[in-house]
């Protein structure tokens, strides 16, 4: 772990904001090839939609990659404090690359700071949605770092609500399936559920620029608060045909175990 | 109970305390849900009753070092244990191979305490993979600047692992790091235990379970990068969960090099290993004194008496504990049912008082962890929660010690 990884973290979880409690330290605190000099970030992309929120509007953005980086610094600029939630680990030969990821969280630090959000900005939580790639990549020897969110990775709507929250934007192209178990409970809370999504497919944060905010029709997914809830995800996350999660692994043994 | 409290960390020191905590301690899951894990409190033990709680755990390591041996030697008692057909086969050809006697390991334990109306009582032992070393190494040291005339409860657990497996290898060995790659949970852990590897000279690869292959009665390293022979096994992953490895799992149970744990110690994770003591002849006193009374379940009416808790064998981090009272109405039938379908997978325990340990916010339970490496108590950890269930939604705290003077 590096000292730079530490300092980025930080950047990212701006001790100012209630909502950074939340950020995830796992790639800063993994990843070992933080540049000494960020190299300049792509251009963010617009969000003409994000504009338009008002502080009573949490958003979720799963987009992929260095996208939902982008998309976070963009949000930034439109008054939201970005969450990091990338909960996977850096390592060489990794199935999940996230030096691009990486790159842009340096790069972004420094926009984070100049901008110097203040306690009341809303959040907008990040989400890599590459997170789970197709399972063939992950062949022996390769380090197996796929990761899934859970609901326990997010405020409840009750805490949403207790800042004002009320409505929830998901800025994706498509639901998957562990987020969706987060979107059901804000559902079932009675939160406004609304999508930025592009036509057509997953697109890029590029693409979903220009995108309209429409209403999300969040459909109960299976096993839904279901105990073996977190097992059932988990083991789709075998490696071929089992490996870093081995199969049916039901909890995660630390703190604990 | 004056020989324990809980004291608040200065409000003004505790956001700093937090932070230094993510990193230092590897602390990467701070917060879950709503509950911020890391507790805003230290528990603060008398040295008396450091001292005996860390003599407790000792004597309690070496029955349990006991009874490994003596279940190990009597297969026609491990289906009790609730173990599946492929984990009792595995056991019978390791007994097969180690002549009923446990392999070469480095024995890491943690026995979990409670504080009750009639002193304190055992819930279970950490058998087979403890974790919760970054907590119980870091938390206390920074906790101890913050409160003047207090002191880390105990020393370093990962540390003593550490210097475990060095006293048995030369300097420069590579000790796999066995877990699940994808949990960053799971990782955190092993980051920390890698930096005790490296303190203790020694080359910590980070593996999954079938990153390692055995050749010869050797282990060899296959993730990218970290090719090469591996001198010793730290496993941070289930010993119940290998069989589900598609293939070579069995190996994990013959005699090889160092270990930590062995996953013959399975036999001890299980907490129907209690149902076995009066078949054993192996003498317990220190377990019979400690743990509450511990049953099948069908020989306990604990549908309707409500002094019994529901434990899965096999259950881990507190979660799936059948506590009527303190569970939903949802929890608690699904919970029933399986114990009812599968009663061989569990176990009734009677239930003990949890006495609370009051504080400014409220009252507290709490369950302090003693480590003990090689039979030797090595180091503390608790878990505070508001309610007397401690699960995964219990929050971390250091334990200190009043220092002798203060």
């Amino acid at each position: 772990m590096s000292a730079a990884g530490e300092e980025l973290y930080w950047a990212w979880a701006n001790q100012a904001s209630p909502w950074s409690a939340w950020a995830k330290p796992a790639v800063f605190a993994t990843f070992n090839g933080w540049p000494s000099s960020p190299p300049p970030l792509p251009a963010l992309p617009g969000l003409p939609w994000a504009r338009d929120l008002r502080g009573d509007t949490a958003v979720i953005v799963d987009v992929p990659d260095g996208d939902a980086v982008l998309a976070g610094l963009a949000l930034a600029k439109a008054g939201f404090q970005p969450v990091p939630l990338f909960n996977g680990c850096a390592a060489a030969y990794a199935v999940v690359d996230v030096s691009i990821l990486a790159a842009h969280l340096a790069s972004g630090a420094e926009v984070l700071r100049g901008l110097a959000l203040g306690p009341d900005a809303p959040p907008a939580f990040l989400l890599d949605a590459w997170r789970r790639p197709d399972r063939t990549k992950a062949n022996p020897g390769r380090f197996d770092n796929r990761w899934v969110t859970f609901p326990q990775d997010f405020p409840s709507a009750r805490r949403l609500a207790a800042s004002g929250i009320t409505t929830v934007v998901l800025y994706a192209g498509e639901v998957k399936d562990d987020l969706a178990h987060v979107l059901m409970r804000y559902k079932e809370a009675g939160m406004t559920m609304r999508q930025v999504k592009p036509e057509p497919g997953e697109g890029t944060a590029a693409e979903f620029a220009s995108a309209a905010v429409r209403p999300l029709a969040v459909t109960k997914p299976s096993r839904f608060r279901s105990f073996g809830f977190r097992a059932a995800l988990l083991a789709g996350l075998l490696r071929n045909p089992a490996g870093g999660f081995g199969a049916k692994v039901p909890q995660p043994s630390s703190g604990g175990g | 109970m004056e020989e324990i409290r809980l004291e608040r960390l200065p409000p003004e020191a505790y956001p700093a305390y937090r932070r230094k905590a993510i990193f230092e301690a590897c602390k990467w899951d701070p917060q879950i849900g709503d509950v911020n894990a890391l507790c805003g409190h230290a528990v603060v033990l008398s040295p008396g009753a450091a001292e005996r709680l860390a003599s407790d755990a000792e004597r309690l390591a070496a029955e349990t070092a006991a009874l490994d041996e003596a279940i190990l030697r009597r297969p026609d008692l491990h289906r009790e244990l609730g173990l599946n057909r492929a984990l009792r086969g595995a056991l019978r050809g390791a007994l097969r191979r180690t002549d009923g006697r446990l392999p070469e390991q480095v024995r890491l334990m943690r026995f979990d305490f409670h504080p009750t109306a009639d002193g304190w009582a055992v819930s279970e032992v950490n058998s087979d993979v403890p974790g919760g070393f970054g907590e119980a190494a870091v938390l206390p040291r920074l906790a101890a600047a913050l409160l003047p005339g207090t002191v880390p409860a105990g020393p370093d657990p990962a540390a003593a692992v550490a210097r475990a497996f060095a006293a048995r290898l030369p300097a420069g060995s590579r000790i796999a790091l066995v877990h699940c790659t994808a949990y960053s949970d799971d990782r955190q852990v092993m980051e920390f235990i890698a930096r005790a590897c490296l303190e203790a000279g020694l080359r910590p690869l980070m593996a999954a379970p079938d990153h390692l292959r055995r050749r010869g009665g050797r282990w060899e390293c296959v993730a990218g990068g970290q090719e090469g022979p591996v001198h010793g096994v730290f496993r941070f992953f289930p010993a119940e969960w290998l069989p589900n490895l598609p293939a070579g799992w069995r190996d994990y149970f013959q005699p090889g090099p160092p270990a930590c744990n062995h996953p013959l110690v399975l036999l001890t994770q299980s907490k129907r290993a209690p149902l076995l003591w009066d078949r054993l002849g192996v003498p317990v006193p220190a377990w019979r004194a400690l743990l509450p009374e511990t049953v099948d379940p069908r020989r306990a009416d604990w549908q309707r008496d409500g002094n019994w808790v529901l434990k899965p064998a096999l259950g881990r981090v507190g979660e799936d504990i059948g506590i009527r009272e303190v569970l939903s109405p949802k929890e608690w039938k699904g919970i029933r049912r399986n114990a009812r379908r599968h009663p061989r997978q569990w176990v009734a325990q009677r239930r003990f008082r949890s006495r609370p340990v009051p504080t400014g916010g409220g009252d507290r339970h709490l369950c302090v962890g003693v480590y003990t490496v090689d039979g030797k108590a090595a180091g503390f950890y608790a878990r505070v929660a508001s309610r007397p269930r401690i699960d995964q939604y219990a929050e971390d705290a250091p334990v200190l010690t009043a220092g002798r003077d203060a």
